[in-house]
């Protein structure tokens, strides 16, 4: 909701862009604690509406996303490792800045190199000649994660409409990845920064459809056997999205090992 | 008489050692024989699938500690339960393992399972790390597996697929159903599963 009601604010008054998110993010950081982010301390704060929510997304994807991801994984095999590649490397501009604002200098100046030489040899981005020459993927990053490698935990669980799972912190982190992120700046956004033009809003949808769907076909067969296999799939989700979240902001690191005490 | 109590000390220092190294990699072992077992049965074409599941239920069973897997998943709410609750969902949960962790697994097919290392965590709980490798696009998936001894046995008590524990999962979905429904709905939501596979 949060973002929904971002965006058509964003829409009326484009140049408050930055003073807009900045009181969002200030606001945001606001509600949320500034102590040791774990997922079992997250409270459903909105568990009625967020099952809603949830249903009707369960819904959603069965007659729309579903039925596109499994038409789009019978494309070749190449085409789909292309899109992967470029749509990749468009989130390297999240991804970059991120790994600066948690300290993570070696890991920015590799992902730096990964993105130059993927948009220029890598022909924008389709082909990944920066992993063939030992430059490999490093795990993704953005401001929700950033925001949690500060100490900011995670606030109240939330579901979206068509978004899905997230928290409060990483709504706000959400809000950073669309409006602090150059490729939105300059397609969506009024900036002429990518190219020397702007690349027009429906380059940014495009991307964002792409994405969104190639995400979709490549977890086809895990979504089922969750849904298949899970007696309430609402928590199941809940707990896979905490726990990854979790697992990502702390770099891999098991932060608690329930298992160590357990008799 | 120094160089009795040196050697001595160095004698138990090597034995010490070598039990820590044996433990690490009997659970090393432990992990690799298993999947190399598991992905056996898996690709047997010659096996019906009723017969693979059944294999794939056995090899579980006997690697798993099922019973502290299902103590665990009930958390905190276990303390407020009778021993005749305990026994019900015991036994329940035994059955719910079995047929999810089988169905679970047929659908891994073109995946190599690579043991990496292990760590030790207490005198008897060993973290081994491990790597899925997807033949078709080389993609590499990390599992760890916790791995305790118990009376002189190495049981698995969870897998932890890139961050994600199956145990925690199961754990809080069951938590969830023991807050809104009760011990009861839970038992009614396993009976639910197991009817339907």
């Amino acid at each position: 909701m949060l973002v929904l009601a971002t965006n058509i604010t964003i829409y009326s008054a484009k140049h408050k862009k930055m003073k807009y998110f900045t009181r969002l993010l200030i606001c945001g950081c606001l509600l949320v604690n500034f102590t040791t982010a774990t997922s079992a301390k997250t409270k459903d704060c909105f568990e009625t509406v967020n099952r809603a929510v949830f249903s009707f997304n369960i819904g959603l994807d069965k007659v729309i996303f579903k039925p596109v991801a499994k038409g789009y994984s019978y494309l070749p095999s190449p085409i789909r490792t292309g899109v992967k590649n470029a749509t990749n490397n468009v989130s390297y501009f999240v991804q970059i800045p991120n790994q600066f604002l948690q300290g993570k200098f070696k890991n920015g100046v590799k992902d730096t190199g990964r993105f130059l030489i993927n948009s220029t040899v890598g022909l924008l981005g389709l082909f990944d000649p920066a992993s063939k020459i030992g430059l490999s993927k490093n795990e993704n990053e953005d401001y929700g994660q950033t925001l949690g490698s500060w100490g900011v935990s995670h606030g109240c669980y939330i579901v979206l409409p068509v978004f899905g799972p997230t928290t409060l912190r990483d709504s706000v982190g959400k809000v950073g990845n669309v409006f602090l992120d150059p490729f939105y700046l300059s397609t969506v956004g009024n900036k002429e920064m990518l190219l020397g033009n702007n690349l027009g809003d429906q380059t940014y949808w495009g991307e964002t459809v792409l994405d969104k769907t190639n995400w979709r076909a490549e977890n086809i067969k895990s979504l089922e056997d969750l849904e298949k296999n899970s007696i309430d799939l609402y928590s199941s989700v809940k707990s896979l999205y905490l726990q990854r979240r979790d697992y990502l902001t702390n770099d891999g690191t098991d932060s608690e090992d329930e298992w160590k005490d357990f008799k | 008489m120094f160089r009795k109590i040196l050697f001595l000390k160095i004698s138990i220092l090597f034995f010490l050692i070598s039990k820590v190294i044996a433990f690490e990699s009997e659970a090393e072992q432990l992990i690799q024989s298993t999947t190399n077992d598991a992905k056996a049965i898996i690709l047997n074409n010659n096996i019906k699938v009723e017969e693979k599941k059944m294999k794939i239920e056995q090899i579980a069973l006997k690697v798993v500690d099922v019973d502290g897997l299902g103590r665990f998943t009930l958390g905190s709410s276990r303390k407020n339960l009778t021993n005749e609750q305990l026994e019900k969902y015991t036994k329940l949960f035994r059955i719910f393992f079995s047929k999810n962790i089988s169905s679970r697994l047929q659908n891994y097919s073109d995946q190599n399972i690579e043991v990496i290392g292990s760590k030790k965590i207490s005198n008897n709980y060993v973290l081994v790390k491990s790597k899925m490798i997807s033949k078709a696009d080389k993609q590499e998936i990390k599992i760890d597996w916790r791995v305790f001894k118990i009376e002189d046995k190495l049981l698995i008590r969870d897998l932890v697929v890139e961050g994600l524990s199956l145990a925690k999962t199961q754990r809080e979905e069951f938590n969830s159903i023991l807050t809104s429904k009760g011990f009861e709905g839970l038992i009614a939501n396993l009976k639910d599963f197991i009817s339907k596979n």
